[in-house]
């Protein structure tokens, strides 16, 4: 009896090991907490640039609000390399379990970044949710330490903006753990970009001697990858298409022009000079759907769309159901005309498929696929596409008659 | 035996006192000129009772020996013929009564002495219910029982403990309700009770107890009639020590504890709700300087990257390990506490206030503990107050965890964990497994746990506890 309880405990502490992570403790005040990092290569070797936090002891008497950062740079033959060799100049151990950005410089990217990553998963600290992007035309350190919002470092600055892809769509987040998903099954993975602008610093109280201009980073547009190089890039207007290919559109708007026979041109309407009509996406489902024919491959992309009346600035009558059906309509072209643009983009441009057509192709040929996997690279170019889209418009906002017709007598007759 | 001489009785008696100086021997001739002895323990009777109602009857009255009954006015008389029984009676402040030329004592029940009166509890106080508590006086304990259970199926049984103290101690128990293996069983226990003094019902629960060697008790202490009345309506069995305002139940279940009689007095949405609350304040009060200085030594990634961030500023500059930091918080925070508890309640409050200003806000400034570590211990510190019952356990724990999270981590808290559970697994009080209704899983139990059922759902009586299938209803 006992031996049989002693062995059953024995078991459950065993299993309990699995539970944990790490053995040998560490004391917050030995570690250095790195929020953000750059690769770059230069000269075959890799540089490391690291953002670790200063940590402030009194947080509320210190100068600034922001927590005060610092900026390390190691060089090492590879990135593991490089991150201990930072133990021989700084004095903590740099912990890299909170961060949550990598960024590439365009020169790694472009040679290739595969060979570096493996790092994030063969050790245990890294997050695999962590953010890859690149920096577009610069080195990575270039855009670092940058911090023109309201966050407490630089790096949180960068990880919220690529958090808020979700609200335009014109850019992208991707994490570790989807790059690799998509390096394993030979696609071509699109990562977010950074780019380092230049903002007119409005400030009524300006120092004397401040240069009237900030940096800030943009993150608009995505870095298309093939294999694990960088080979372009696609502007924040065809992420827009990309993003609907992929299924992935967010919360963004679609900004479209109705014709100008649905305006209405009554006295009663005042300013309708403006053209664009904007529908906010509330839900979207794609649908991508191939059929090979006489040996050509027809690609059809079903989009499916529900949104709301955002703004009109066309004066359009939305009691009118003849004019709702022309928005809806409108809308869909333009969301036809984003997706065509990005297509073209990739087919004749890039020449890669960045949307998993070859998954699809793959599913549902499974012998022809043998044969051309391949040679894919050759044949998506040549496939032709069909795009149907349908927007259906759940709710005009607020309203449901513009607020430029002029109420009152003339609106009664 | 009794002598017919009251000379011989007084002798005797005075003897066995040893002349005690409370002691009084009172001889009287009656109307009949027979010699009458009257012997008690000063401070422990009704004086004027005893003057008005026998020695005056005796006196003015009595001509033969044999009317003495017929002659007195006293409810409770008791013949005796031992000299050693009524030694017994008068210790227990009886008057006993010897006559001239009979071989027979009379115990005349005349007691009174001074008692508490009854007041609210201090220990269990409530806004809603019952506020009444129980005193030290037995007699006056039995009869709040009596007032609750108007039932005669509501069985007394006297037992008397400790061979110098000669404590009268009482089980309470309704007949039809109770389990009767657990009845014999307790009394089997006591019979084997071998007691010295008995001071207190704790000494009874030491004597009978299921797991001495553990920090829970298997004994549910109450100083509340009506809590008391709730739990020997499921089946328990109370039991009543003279001298000591608590009583105690068993068997005990451990979530007895984490229940208050308040629940049943309130609306059974909200007890639920403070149920809850209450078995937050346990694991809170118990794991979490634990699990805190685990995560900050060993899991730093499970932190929430702005937290940390904080963290680390304030620990920045603390000169010990937060292991160390960890137990001497606690270890100041005991003292406090223990401070606090015995002193007079003025300067009680005047040892809490400099301790808290010390700890809480001192030791913060001069870099000795950083603000978390007071935040995080303060937070376990008045967990531990929702349920001052379990406290004993608690104190012992947290400290466990806290060495088993600072040397190994979460590891080493879910080994604890794992530890206590079996601990508290292989338990039962009186054959009732301790964590019941959670391990053996009772349906009917879980009405009664975590959330507090509406009277009518509750149908049956704990199971194991009381007797088999017992419904509360027809």
């Amino acid at each position: 009896m006992l031996i049989k309880k002693m062995f059953s405990i024995m078991i459950l502490l065993i299993l309990s090991i699995v539970l944990t992570s790490c053995a040998g403790s560490r004391e917050i005040s030995e570690l250095a907490i790195v929020t953000a990092t750059g690769i770059d290569l230069v000269d075959g070797k890799v540089l490391l640039t690291n953002e670790v936090i200063k940590p402030n002891a009194n947080p509320t008497k210190g100068e600034n609000n922001g927590t005060s950062v610092l900026y390390l740079q190691h060089e090492g033959d590879t990135l593991f390399d490089a991150i201990r060799n930072a133990t021989l100049t700084f004095d903590r151990k740099l912990l890299y379990s909170h961060n949550e950005i990598y960024i590439f410089g365009e020169e790694l990217a472009k040679r290739g970044i595969g060979d570096y990553i493996n790092f994030f998963l063969y050790d245990i600290e890294p997050r695999e949710s962590a953010f890859m992007v690149v920096a577009k035309d610069a080195k990575a350190y270039e855009v670092m330490g940058i911090n023109e919002g309201l966050s407490a470092t630089p790096g949180k600055y960068l990880e919220l903006l690529i958090e808020n892809h979700k609200y335009t769509s014109k850019t992208r987040s991707l994490n570790i753990n989807e790059y690799i998903k998509y390096y394993y099954q030979r696609k071509t993975p699109v990562l977010g970009v950074v780019n380092r602008e230049q903002k007119k610093f409005i400030n009524h109280i300006q120092a004397e001697g401040q240069s009237d201009h900030r940096d800030i980073l943009n993150v608009e547009g995505g870095a298309v990858f093939f294999e694990d190089s960088l080979i372009g890039y696609y502007s924040g207007e065809e992420m827009i298409g990309f993003n609907f290919l992929v299924d992935e559109i967010g919360e963004s708007l679609i900004v479209f022009e109705v014709s100008d026979e649905f305006t209405n041109n009554d006295e009663n309407y005042i300013a309708t000079k403006g053209k664009y009509t904007v529908l906010e996406i509330k839900d979207s489902k794609t649908k991508n759907d191939l059929i090979v024919e006489d040996g050509k491959i027809n690609l059809t992309v079903d989009v499916k769309l529900r949104g709301v009346i955002g703004e009109d600035s066309k004066g359009l009558d939305f009691r009118n159901l003849n004019i709702v059906k022309a928005t809806e309509e409108a809308c869909s072209n333009k969301v036809k005309e984003y997706i065509s643009q990005t297509m073209d983009k990739a087919q004749k441009d890039l020449k890669v498929d960045t949307f998993g057509v070859d998954t699809i192709f793959h599913s549902k040929y499974p012998e022809e696929w043998k044969e051309i996997s391949n040679d894919w690279e050759s044949i998506f170019p040549e496939i032709s596409y069909n795009i149907n889209v349908e927007t259906f418009i759940i709710r005009t906002g607020l309203l449901d008659m513009p607020t430029n017709v002029e109420k009152g007598e003339s609106n009664a007759k | 035996m009794i002598s017919k001489y009251i000379m011989k009785n007084r002798v005797k008696l005075e003897e066995k006192f040893n002349n005690s100086d409370d002691l009084v021997l009172y001889e009287f001739d009656t109307l009949g000129d027979t010699e009458a002895l009257v012997v008690y323990i000063n401070g422990l009777i009704d004086k004027k009772a005893l003057n008005e109602f026998v020695i005056k009857p005796l006196i003015n009255n009595l001509i033969s020996v044999y009317d003495i009954k017929s002659s007195i006015y006293i409810s409770e008389i008791q013949e005796i013929y031992n000299i050693n029984e009524s030694i017994k009676a008068i210790v227990d402040g009886h008057v006993v009564l010897f006559m001239e030329g009979i071989e027979t004592g009379y115990i005349l029940n005349l007691c009174r002495y001074d008692k508490r009166a009854i007041t609210e509890s201090g220990v269990e106080q409530v806004i809603r219910g019952p506020k009444e508590s129980f005193v030290e006086d037995i007699y006056v304990n039995k009869s709040l029982i009596r007032r609750k259970i108007r039932n005669n199926n509501l069985i007394f049984e006297q037992f008397v403990f400790g061979e110098q103290t000669n404590t009268q101690v009482c089980i309470v128990y309704i007949n039809g309700i109770v389990n009767q293996d657990i009845l014999a069983e307790l009394k089997a226990r006591f019979k084997k009770i071998k007691a010295d003094a008995i001071l207190d019902v704790s000494y009874i629960e030491e004597y009978i107890e299921d797991a001495p060697n553990s920090l829970v008790r298997t004994a549910y202490y109450t100083e509340k009639p009506d809590v008391l009345a709730g739990k020997i309506l499921e089946g328990r069995i109370g039991i009543i020590c003279d001298g000591s305002p608590n009583v105690i139940t068993v068997p005990k279940i451990f979530i007895e504890d984490l229940m208050d009689s308040e629940d049943y007095y309130s609306k059974p949405k909200f007890a639920s709700f403070l149920r809850i609350i209450r078995y937050l304040s346990f694991f809170i009060s118990i794991f979490l300087v634990g699990i805190y200085i685990a995560i900050t030594n060993f899991h730093q990634e499970m932190i929430p990257t702005q937290l940390l961030i904080t963290l680390a500023g304030q620990r920045e500059g603390v000169p010990f390990p937060s292991l160390l930091e960890a137990l001497l918080m606690i270890l100041f925070y005991e003292i406090i506490k223990e401070a606090g508890l015995r002193l007079p309640k003025n300067i009680g409050q005047t040892v809490t206030l400099i301790g808290g200003l010390v700890i809480g806000q001192a030791a913060v400034e001069a870099g000795l503990v950083s603000a978390i570590m007071v935040i995080v211990v303060s937070a376990a510190g008045v967990s531990e107050f929702v349920i001052p019952q379990l406290r004993e356990m608690i104190v012992i724990y947290r400290i466990l965890f806290i060495i088993l999270g600072g040397l190994f981590g979460l590891f080493g808290i879910f080994s604890g964990l794992i530890i206590s559970s079996f601990h508290l697994l292989s338990i039962k009080s009186f054959g009732v497994p301790y964590l019941f209704p959670i391990a053996p899983y009772d349906k009917e139990g879980f009405k009664d746990f975590l959330r507090r059922a509406p009277l009518k759902k509750m149908n049956y009586r704990p199971k194991y506890i009381a007797d088999k299938d017992s419904r509360k209803r027809k």
